[in-house]
């Protein structure tokens, strides 16, 4: 208690001289407005920075990748292992001023668990399918029950679609929570002032924030869709902060005096995937041979020299659960002889579908498709943008989805490969595609992953992750993996303490200015 | 002439009336369901069914029409496929903007090419003259997004003048509001210059110099008076233009106009964003034409029907 | 008479200057691909935004493809679409001016409102909104840029024909009993050619301007093929560090508009000397 009185004592000098130095706000130059601050729906980095920076989760990643409690005090784990008791901190206060308490546990965890929903979209439903039960024991304790025991559930936990939210705000707004200011109600370091779509989404400081209280006044998240001008408003000090710049920009910032430029691997990878259903893709041979077909020097050192590493497997180093498979190299007669086993010795025509919302997607498939071509196989592009291409993807059945080979990010917000893998690569039992976009089936890989999520002891899980990895990877590819994409920003010389974590999410909260 | 004014008000109502026409149409020329071009491929059997209730569409198409033409009187534009709110709200936000571009740009237009057209004409073919045409030529053949990206660099990166991106204060309109009346200038320049070429061969203006008028006042109260005829039509005319050009400028300057929000509906198929943005951009150039023909007879009285 | 036309065009040197503009970039359409050493198309990533140097003279874009071959290719793709969309244009605006000048009354009315509504869409909205409708690519491109330029032509064509519908020998035509379409294609048609010429050529440049701003935004040419607004808006990102990427499709963009601007006036004093401004 002593000890605590202390703590609280030196927090409130910290807080205090932090006061005096701050009244700063920082600017930070996006793309893309988020797309929605319900952290339930979110699906997508841009929005998740912003949640992040509103919302807490039960436990948190530290930068490091280390787990550490947020709302949550401590837990304990039944011998069972599925049933999780939390107890809660003490005093949390919610933005609109109502204390945090074990009732809005479970109004959170419910509304994602019942299968309504209160018709939002929630993609959090996803990774939360082993969910049994949410019981409020006490005022400040509540317990989490899953069906089988859950080998990764604290990175599950630190995941921030499954942020606490107000019950109450679920209650009212149902699925229009997170669309605009008022309903978006957390116990974050910062909370909304304005949101002013596609132009500037604005946070103040939260001063009754139970933690570390934030550095700088205001977060300014100001949409910048063009890539150049974001670089030359940091230049010319227009902005603080931007978290995506263009590879061609990489060394200029470097030896500018006026900017910093960190980097911090990270759980994303850019990747092509192919579409299974197709009547051409879903030959293994295909896919193997288009996997060798690829010189992925051409992205690494071309297109984003300084900004990607070489892949080296289906989930990037930093998630648990990785395993160093190596470079893929170019191999075109291996590739032409697959090609010809597979029945087509002179190469085929198909499609590739990119967006412009990915760094270079474009140009990304362009040199695919140059590269594809040497094995004689024709692709053309299609350049959709990211609202057409979504509907297009999610919960779409084989007989309408129509992308043999298709862009995508991944990146898991566990940084666990269950939730790298699980989601995105196993068979879905419902007939639409769910996560599982390119509708990649392989039974092997879905009994491997099915293992690993309930196992408890961390080598055989480990062992369990390399197995399907490799067939991911290699035997019966599901992608072709062209680059891991560390996180690279730009900042003002004018910040300091900038902290990144392996998701890619900034602490823009820690971050001082001069 | 409060008849003229008459007259031409009540002309314009069936260019707004086949102009509505037309953009209600629109949806209906795009291939597939309107319906679900409407609401996107996302959305639930219900709420097609409802739209498809709310909008008619198994009446007949003029009682569609009169429905959407009601709906946009009583300020319903629909609802963004996007951001799925009401898109009368998406675009009195982002209206302003590009107002305040094509405004701006059509005065700088307007001033520095009525200035360049005086000074031409009075020094008819002397190095000045020669000099300012290259300049309006120069003006009317580069590209406005070209003459953003060449400003931005020179003014902004060079010489950090002026900010690039945005607009949070009055000098981030400087640099697009130049880039975007710069094409303007070239025309206003050349027809100032021969409008002025012509009332100043006139046998008024030669009587008032002989009358021995100081220089000045015979160019500035003769000659530029009637020149401003032909330059106020070319602006009315120009400023549609401006309007609808704003898009180029807001997507270098990342300025969230009507223009921008226009394009980005036409790039993500929003269609009834692209409906609005293109209704309300072709309905502010027939008025501002309609306000600069009142003008014109208020200027030169001459002009009656 | 066509003599002096020529002698007329070729005394005015600016517009001789405009003429070899055009020229050299219609050379450079026509005989360029078969010069150029590189593939418009040919991928080459690690020597990406190159500078000027002595294999790539406009040095190289995003994805190292040559920059002076595919603004070479570009322009033929610029001519393409230019020329294509503002004959279909011109063609079609000029039966409607025809028709509704040689008419008159009701099918005058009726066209001249088209004619109006069309107008009521400024400049680059009208092109937009049709590929809204279309769709982008090449074809789509051309025919919004078509339906762009129908209404000008329509309604400089009637004028023109307005003002010799009641001239002498059109009376004199009628009155031999020619019939409506001799009457048009011998005597009026000829009469207003000059006007469309002039028009024509003025709008080609209004055409590549519209083009280019198409695919700067996106919505015109689409990659991997090299047209010139496309090129430019790609470009923008490197505008500090590689200029040239962006200055060379900018300049060519504007040559080619000037050309085209200085031609049409020249043969606009040239075909009718009481027009000049001078």
């Amino acid at each position: 208690m002593k000890k605590c009185l202390l703590f609280v004592l030196i927090a409130l000098t910290i807080s205090s001289t932090a006061v005096c130095l701050a009244g700063e706000r920082l600017i930070i130059a996006v793309n893309t407005d988020a797309a929605t601050l319900d952290p339930h729906v979110q699906n997508d980095s841009h929005s998740e920075q912003v949640v992040a920076m509103l919302y807490n989760t039960l436990l948190k990643f530290e930068e490091d990748g280390t787990i550490v409690p947020d709302l949550a005090e401590s837990y304990t784990v039944s011998p069972d292992k599925r049933t999780w008791t939390f107890e809660l901190r003490k005093g949390v206060k919610f933005h609109n001023g109502k204390e945090m308490t074990s009732a809005d546990v479970k109004g959170t965890y419910d509304r994602f668990m019942r299968d309504d929903a209160d018709g939002a979209q929630l993609v959090v439903k996803e990774i939360t399918k082993m969910f049994e039960a949410v019981e409020v024991i006490g005022k400040y304790k509540v317990s989490v029950t899953t069906d089988k025991p859950y080998g990764p559930m604290m990175p599950l936990l630190c995941n921030r679609s499954l942020a606490i939210m107000d019950a109450d705000i679920i209650e009212k707004h149902k699925a229009s929570t997170g669309n605009f200011p008022v309903s978006v109600v957390g116990t974050g370091s910062y909370k909304i002032k304005s949101w002013k779509k596609d132009e500037e989404i604005v946070l103040v400081k939260f001063n009754d924030y139970f933690g570390t209280p934030a550095k700088s006044d205001a977060l300014h998240f100001r949409v910048i869709p063009e890539a150049a001008s974001r670089v030359i408003a940091l230049e010319t000090g227009e902005v603080d902060f931007v978290p995506q710049f263009p590879a061609e920009d990489m060394d200029r910032l470097k030896k500018s005096p006026k900017v910093n430029v960190i980097q911090k691997a990270s759980v994303g990878a850019r990747l092509f995937r192919f579409g299974c259903n197709d009547k051409i893709m879903k030959n293994t041979k295909v896919r193997q041979a288009i996997v060798h077909a690829l010189d992925r020097k051409a992205f690494v050192d071309g297109l984003f020299p300084g900004m990607s590493l070489h892949s080296t497997g289906p989930v990037t180093s930093v998630v648990w659960g990785y395993h160093n498979f190596g470079v893929i190299e170019r191999d075109l007669a291996k590739s032409k002889k697959l090609l010809a086993e597979a029945g087509y010795p002179n190469g085929f025509e198909t499609k590739i579908v990119t967006t412009p919302r990915y760094a270079k997607g474009v140009e990304l498939a362009e040199t695919i498709s140059a590269q594809l071509a040497d094995v004689g196989i024709k692709a053309k592009i299609e350049v959709l943008e990211w609202s057409v291409l979504l509907p297009l993807w999610k919960g779409v059945t084989p007989e309408v989805f129509d992308q043999p080979i298709f862009v995508m990010g991944a990146g898991t917000s566990m940084m666990d490969a269950d939730g790298a893998l699980r989601g995105l690569y196993t068979t879905t039992e419902t007939g639409t595609n769910e996560r599982n976009y390119g509708f990649y089936s392989n039974k092997e890989v879905d009994q491997l992953v099915m293992a690993g999520m309930s196992e408890t002891d961390p080598e055989l899980r480990k062992e369990l992750y390399k197995k399907a990895s490799e067939i991911l990877y290699l035997k019966d590819p599901v992608a072709m993996w062209l680059f891991d994409r560390p996180t690279t920003v730009a900042a003002s010389s004018k910040l300091s303490n900038i902290k990144i974590n392996g998701i890619g999410l900034v602490f823009y909260d820690e971050v001082m200015k001069k | 002439m409060l008849k003229f004014i008459i007259t031409r008000i009540i002309s314009v109502i069936p260019i707004l009336f086949l102009v509505s026409i037309l953009v209600f149409l629109m949806v209906h020329f795009i291939p597939g369901d309107p319906v679900i071009n409407m609401l996107g491929m996302e959305a639930q059997p219900e709420a097609i069914e409802a739209t498809r209730e709310r909008l008619g569409l198994n009446k007949p198409l003029h009682i569609q029409y009169t429905s959407f033409l009601i709906n946009i009187l009583k300020g319903d534009l629909g609802t963004s496929i996007r951001t799925k709110k009401p898109v009368i709200q998406e675009i009195k936000d982002k209206y302003r903007y590009s107002l305040i571009l094509a405004i701006g740009g059509t005065l700088v237009a307007s001033v520095l090419g009525v200035l360049m057209g005086i000074v031409s004409a009075i020094k008819q073919n002397k190095f000045w003259d020669n000099f300012l045409m290259v300049i309006s030529l120069l003006s009317v053949s580069t590209p406005s997004f070209f003459l953003a990206l060449i400003l931005i660099l020179i003014f902004s990166l060079f010489l950090g003048w002026f900010p690039s991106i945005g607009v949070y204060s009055w000098r981030h309109y400087v640099l697009p509001i130049f880039a975007l009346g710069t094409q303007s200038i070239g025309l206003i320049a050349r027809m100032t210059r021969s409008a002025m070429l012509d009332t100043l061969n006139q046998d008024y203006i030669t009587t008032a110099k002989a009358k021995g008028a100081p220089w000045f006042q015979v160019v500035f109260s003769h000659a530029l008076r009637n020149a401003m005829i032909p330059v106020l039509t070319i602006l009315g005319l120009r400023f549609g233009g401006l309007l609808a050009g704003s898009a180029l400028i807001e997507m270098v300057f990342a300025i969230p106009g009507i223009g921008r929000l226009m394009i980005d509906a036409v790039l993500t198929r929003d269609y009834p964003v692209i409906q609005a943005t293109v209704l309300f951009i072709s309905v502010t150039f027939v008025m501002i034409n309609l306000i600069v023909d009142i003008l014109y007879s208020i200027v030169d009285p001459r002009v009656k029907c | 008479m066509r003599q002096s036309v020529l002698k007329r065009f070729m005394k005015r040197k600016i517009a001789v200057l405009g003429a070899v503009i055009i020229v050299l970039f219609v050379f450079m359409a026509l005989v360029g691909p078969y010069l150029c050493a590189y593939d418009p198309l040919d991928i080459d990533v690690l020597n990406k935004y190159q500078s000027s140097s002595r294999e790539h003279l406009l040095g190289t874009d995003n994805l190292g493809r040559d920059t002076l071959t595919r603004l070479v290719y570009g322009a033929r793709i610029t001519f393409i679409i230019s020329v294509t969309s503002v004959f279909i244009g011109s063609l079609i605006g000029m039966i409607f001016g025809v028709i509704a000048g040689y008419f008159g009354g009701k099918t005058d009315a009726v066209i001249m409102r088209a004619t109006d509504v069309l107008l009521a869409f400024p400049g680059l909205l009208l092109a937009i909104a049709i590929v809204a409708i279309l769709g982008t690519g090449i074809i789509n491109t051309i025919i919004a840029i078509a339906i762009f330029s129908i209404p000008y032509l329509a309604r400089i064509v009637r004028g023109s024909v307005l003002t010799i519908r009641n001239s002498e020998y059109i009376h004199a035509a009628k009155v031999i009993g020619a019939s409506h379409l001799r009457t048009i294609i011998f005597h009026i048609v000829p009469n207003s050619l000059s006007q469309v010429i002039v028009n024509t050529t003025l709008n080609l440049g209004t055409a590549i301007l519209t083009s280019s701003a198409l695919s700067f935004l996106g919505l015109g040419v689409q990659p991997p093929d090299p047209e010139w607004g496309a090129m430019l808006s790609k470009a923008r990102e490197v505008m500090r560090s590689t200029p040239i990427a962006a200055l060379a499709p900018g300049i060519a963009i504007t040559l080619v508009v000037m050309g085209f601007s200085l031609m049409g006036d020249g043969l606009r004093d040239a075909l009718d000397p009481r027009s000049r401004n001078d």
